[in-house]
């Protein structure tokens, strides 16, 4: 091959991957696949087959003629394809385009108080969550994802700690859906400052602490004894 | 005369030969919540209709969340783990994260006598 030819061969091929520079891939799992519901028979399967098979539920409740488990399973993708230009400062910016998606699956399974199945439901479904531009240095990695409503740790661990938060917040605990005995709370997708949470008077959480959210959840202090 | 494509194939070769210094990954992993004793090397035995809740109890520790049902009582252990896998290769980058519930659910007659439990399928490591 003509050296002159070899040289343009390799320029061309840089200029491409300078170009292509800062595709990027995201993915994150909450929980695992429920499995198959369809064995399972309204009044008659009884909640010890259900917990063998499917195992603890996400949340539970006690209900007024018996309680109910909720299953989820997330899984939230984004994908980002990003461009450069080597051109003066110019180089060293990427400009990115985000896309977003959420598979869902969501079960709830009602019993009566003799550990009966009185009611399944079950869906699974994909959805856009969005997606979004940006300008990004050249070796900036970040998510355009909004995953806090995602990314809170499960209600279980602070049961106990419900008590101690601001007066509307636990002055609400005695409905609060969190305690698992007034009712499932919403799944983890659904808005936190509608309904029954309006009581608790909280404040929609702000850009900023959207980006603290993934950042605290991934830096949780680790409990004594381990 | 200089070549137009001199400094073209420099620049681009300059950048070939960086990008391996550029690269990176990560790995990292958090955890919260009860420690899950039921993973143990020696994990505690519980049989239906004869172990209690001063068993699980005293084999577990306080749960995450307790239940009252109607003519039961339920105790709910949990511990969450988050793993995050992430390569930076500049061209292309990849970030993977998994979050894992690790539960134990104990379900408890009105005389506090064990009537069913199980766990998670999908277990976090225990000590």
């Amino acid at each position: 091959m003509n050296p002159f030819n070899s040289f343009r061969f390799i320029g061309i091929g840089g200029v491409c991957l300078l170009l292509a520079s800062g595709c990027s891939s995201f993915r994150t799992e909450i929980g695992r696949p429920a499995g198959r519901t369809a064995a399972f028979v309204e009044g008659q399967s009884r909640v010890e087959a259900v917990v063998q098979q499917l195992g603890p539920p996400e949340s539970a409740t006690r209900l007024p003629e018996g309680f109910a488990f909720l299953y989820e399973h997330s899984v939230i993708r984004e994908f980002q394809l990003g461009i450069s230009v080597n051109y003066s400062i110019l180089r060293f910016i990427k400009f990115i385009r985000a896309w977003n998606s959420l598979d869902q699956e969501a079960i709830l399974l009602c019993f009566d108080d003799h550990g009966i199945l009185q009611k399944a439901s079950s869906k699974h479904w994909k959805e856009r969550l969005g997606g979004g531009s940006a300008a990004q240095f050249v070796l900036t990695v970040m998510s355009l994802s909004d995953v806090s409503r995602f990314l809170r740790p499960a209600d279980a661990h602070s049961w106990g700690r419900a008590l101690l938060e601001p007066p509307p917040v636990t002055l609400n605990s005695g409905q609060s859906l969190r305690s698992g005995e007034h009712g499932l709370r919403q799944q983890r997708i659904a808005p936190d400052y509608a309904g029954q949470h309006a009581l608790e008077m909280a404040k929609p959480i702000s850009e900023k602490e959207r980006r603290r959210v993934k950042k605290d959840y991934q830096n949780q202090p680790q409990p004594p004894g381990r | 005369m200089k070549s137009p494509f001199f400094s073209l194939p420099a620049v681009a070769l300059a950048t070939l030969l960086l990008l391996p210094g550029l690269v990176g990954c990560v790995s990292k992993s958090s955890e919260m919540g009860v420690e899950n004793s039921w993973r143990g090397a020696s994990p505690p035995v519980f049989e239906k209709g004869r172990s209690t809740q001063s068993d699980v109890l005293r084999s577990l520790g306080p749960p995450s969340q307790v239940i009252a049902l109607h003519d039961q009582t339920l105790f709910y252990y949990l511990r969450e783990q988050s793993r995050t896998k992430a390569v930076y290769l500049v061209l292309y980058n990849q970030t993977r994260q998994r979050i894992t519930y690790d539960r134990a659910i104990f379900f408890f007659t009105k005389q506090e006598v064990l009537s069913d439990f199980a766990y998670s399928r999908e277990p976090i490591a225990g000590e």
